[in-house]
């Protein structure tokens, strides 16, 4: 599995759209552009719209959960997080995919 | 430093200031005793009109900070800002040179701990290998060569270990300066809010301050969450609230 970083939405974002990747995970405060932000451009982006975007992030107000799943997040973890959170996720999406693919 | 600098020229600004107020009210009474005289008070230019008004709206609003004994708290408070703002900036930097700090000496403890498991778990196969008489005495005595090399370089490796954990510990030191910072800082926030507060509550007309309350979802950690229903605390609540949309 090869991973990438990116500083920021931004960053992420131009990287996204200059490579091959098949998941994003985002933090929701970053500078230049927020997680929410780039979830939004990439749904909005008919080259990436596909991608699973999980969120991880110590946004914790109810309203901001409905905010990422109202803009199509995939998943949402709150920090502080453990690594078999962060695993059980991925795996569901993952999962998710694979059905949904299969039923495609 | 700096805001000592700022607030220097922030009373010096003052007579420049309540002078230029000056000017542009008395203009706009001029231009508006003028405009009505002679009966050309559409003809005014939109842009005129706007800055004399706000002018005259500046050098009221002006008049009563003054007259309530806010300007002298307006001052105060604009020069916490920087002073928080420069306490906060030492307070990242700490943090994040703590933080390299660790990194760092994990990163180099890691490579030792993962070492010292290899070598001592391929010295205790030949050791198996040994007891179920599977080795010859060829082997044997190169395996106790190999064992006592290994057992006399152990305490160097840990002791490469232990200072970085020594350095992980040191590395937590700026805790208690930053502590004493955001202490400091909180108290110069909570002082301003009073103030700003205050002001905001004299002065500012009921519908914009519902309006003001309502801004953006970058609320950062939750401190406190007791006795609040529009946070969740744990995953599961996350979980559950994701359920309940459909997810």
């Amino acid at each position: 599995m090869n991973v990438d970083e990116a500083d920021d939405g931004a960053m992420a974002l131009q990287k996204l759209r200059s490579g091959v990747f098949d998941f994003v995970i985002s933090d929701w405060n970053m500078p230049n552009m927020t997680g929410i932000e780039l979830l939004r451009a990439v749904r909005a982006d008919p080259a990436l719209k596909h991608l699973p975007v999980l969120i991880i992030t110590a946004e914790a107000k109810k309203e901001n959960i409905i905010e990422a799943a109202q803009s199509g997040a995939s998943g949402y973890i709150v920090k502080p997080f453990t690594a078999a959170t962060l695993d059980e996720k991925l795996t569901k999406i993952l999962q998710r995919m694979q059905e949904a693919g299969a039923a495609g | 430093m700096s805001s000592a600098t700022r607030s220097a020229s922030g009373t010096e600004d003052s007579p420049e200031l309540e002078a230029l107020f000056d000017t542009i009210a008395r203009a706009a009474r001029e231009r508006s005793a003028g405009a009505a005289s002679s009966g050309q008070a559409r003809e005014q230019l939109p842009a005129e009109k706007v800055i004399s008004q706000l002018g005259q709206l500046t050098r009221r609003l002006h008049d009563t900070l003054r007259e309530l004994g806010y300007d002298k708290l307006v001052h105060q408070a604009a020069q916490a800002i920087p002073d928080a703002q420069e306490r906060l900036a030492y307070v990242a930097t700490m943090s994040e040179q703590a933080a390299v700090r660790a990194l760092a000496a994990v990163e180099a403890a890691k490579p030792i701990q993962q070492r010292l498991r290899a070598d001592a778990a391929m010295l205790a196969e030949d050791w198996d290998r040994l007891y179920n008489r599977q080795l010859g005495i060829e082997e044997f005595k190169a395996l106790a060569d190999r064992t006592r090399s290994f057992l006399s370089a152990v305490p160097a490796r840990t002791d490469a270990t232990s200072a970085r954990l020594t350095d992980i510990m040191m590395a937590q030191d700026f805790h208690d300066l930053t502590g004493q910072v955001i202490k400091r800082t909180a108290d110069i926030v909570k002082d301003l809010e009073t103030q700003l507060l205050q002001l905001l509550l004299d002065n500012c007309p009921l519908e914009q301050r519902e309006a003001a309350e309502r801004s953006g979802l970058l609320h950062g950690p939750v401190i406190d969450g007791v006795g609040r229903d529009d946070i969740v605390t744990s995953q599961s609540q996350v979980d559950a609230l994701l359920a309940s949309l459909g997810f």
